[in-house]
């Protein structure tokens, strides 16, 4: 069999004699996640290609550490590859697109010892549409969309950005984030406006936000009736050292994922996302005098009414409340989940455009 | 010429080369850097000293 090529593509023909010899020798070639792919035969990558409405050999990003050509074509190859449906390129085309944003640092987050990965977040009528799963297990397996579109995401890092592990990618433990990292919004639940208006995107425009997160810190909390309390809860789960926001504050933003029990209890207590924004701000917070104690803190990184002298001040792990986003996600149950991010990068939304055939 | 600890030699010599400069000299010293106290870093940096010059002037 043909894994990939057509006269009108331009990736290289390479032939198989069978299923099995295709995934052994892209297994062989480090073209893979460590799991089985999905052959990109001509057919399934042309669907790919004809679902996005653009031409095959559009440059969509510069990818680093490698610093090659994402294109509509090789994203389809790897997004054939991750197991996705043609429907999903559009999504996939505007993450790889908003990954490559300079406010992003993807060369950072890709080379890094740090334990991040691409985490992607979709918000709008595309979340229906592409049956992207919202409710249970918003971070787990068992949904088409989110694990594909992910797994397509990591795989255009790996094969298109050069992210392999020990050379592209530094890594020094990774994460299980790295397989899939793809996630939606539960507007249905969520008492507030949908994230994408919070971002200055239309109610009815669909976006897509990448995250340079580490894997989820669970926030349980089973006991607090009022907002301050569970969010009390939630500050606590945030104020440690050990990740990098604590010690780049000014550099990055981060993300808070509230299951919809604990965004409904917060919002009956008169609570705008706002308000949960600010009480997060000032509550999250480490003494400088433990700050310290990372051998990598740097005070340039804090804000300006930081006394850095002071060793009692309290610190916040990013510069300003809006730089603490806020989702609702999951399903029912009393979790939220907080995703501390590179620290030294910035989450990018992109609209996921119509296509237009 | 660029200087990288012996544990990152893999991503120095793919960068140089996805960078176009693939004969870019490298000065490797050992590793780890980050968290060694001051006197060490300053060892480290003078027993590579040879080697930055070297570099240098193969590149000159």
């Amino acid at each position: 069999m043909t894994a990939m090529l057509k006269e009108d593509l331009v990736s290289e023909a390479l032939t198989f004699k069978d299923t099995e010899d295709v995934i052994e020798a892209f297994h062989a070639r480090r073209w893979t996640d460590g799991l089985p792919i999905v052959p990109p035969t001509p057919e399934r990558v042309n669907a790919m290609i004809a679902a996005t409405g653009r031409s095959a050999r559009e440059v969509v990003a510069v990818v680093p550490p490698r610093w090659a050509e994402a294109t509509v074509e090789n994203v389809a190859v790897n997004a054939v590859m991750a197991g996705c449906k043609p429907e999903y390129m559009p999504l996939l085309l505007a993450a790889v697109e908003a990954a490559c944003d300079p406010a992003f640092s993807l060369y950072s987050v890709q080379a890094t010892t740090h334990p991040c990965a691409v985490l992607m977040v979709v918000s709008g009528p595309v979340v229906k549409e592409l049956d992207l799963n919202y409710r249970h297990g918003i971070f787990g397996p068992g949904f088409r969309a989110n694990a594909s579109i992910g797994r397509a995401m990591r795989l255009v890092l790996i094969n298109v950005g050069g992210g392999i592990p020990g050379s592209g990618d530094q890594s020094t433990q990774g994460s299980p984030a790295k397989f899939s990292y793809c996630i939606a919004e539960n507007e249905e639940a969520c008492p507030w406006e949908p994230y994408r208006v919070t971002k200055g995107f239309a109610a009815t425009d669909s976006t897509v936000t990448v995250f340079s997160g580490e894997g989820p810190h669970n926030i349980n909390d089973h006991l607090c009736q009022s907002a301050h309390t569970i969010l009390a809860v939630a500050a606590d789960a945030m104020a440690h050292i050990g990740h990098n926001n604590a010690g780049s504050v000014s550099k990055g933003d981060l993300l808070v994922v509230l299951g919809p029990e604990h965004a409904h209890s917060i919002a009956a207590g008169g609570l705008s996302r706002q308000d949960a924004q600010q009480f997060l701000f000032d509550k999250a917070r480490n003494r400088l005098g433990k700050v310290k104690l990372r051998a990598t803190y740097k005070a340039v990184n804090w804000p300006a009414w930081i006394n850095p002298d002071d060793d009692d001040e309290m610190l916040p792990i990013v510069s300003v409340p809006e730089h603490i986003n806020i989702l609702v996600s999951g399903g029912p149950g009393k979790h939220s989940a907080f995703i501390p991010t590179f620290g030294t990068s910035f989450s990018v939304t992109r609209k996921i455009q119509p296509v237009d055939y | 010429m660029t200087i990288c600890t012996d544990a990152f030699i893999a991503l120095a010599k793919e960068e140089s080369k996805n960078l176009g400069m693939p004969d870019l000299p490298l000065v490797i010293i050992n590793h780890p850097l980050g968290g060694e106290p001051l006197d060490v870093v300053h060892q480290r940096s003078a027993d590579s000293l040879d080697q930055v010059v070297r570099a240098l002037v193969e590149e000159a």
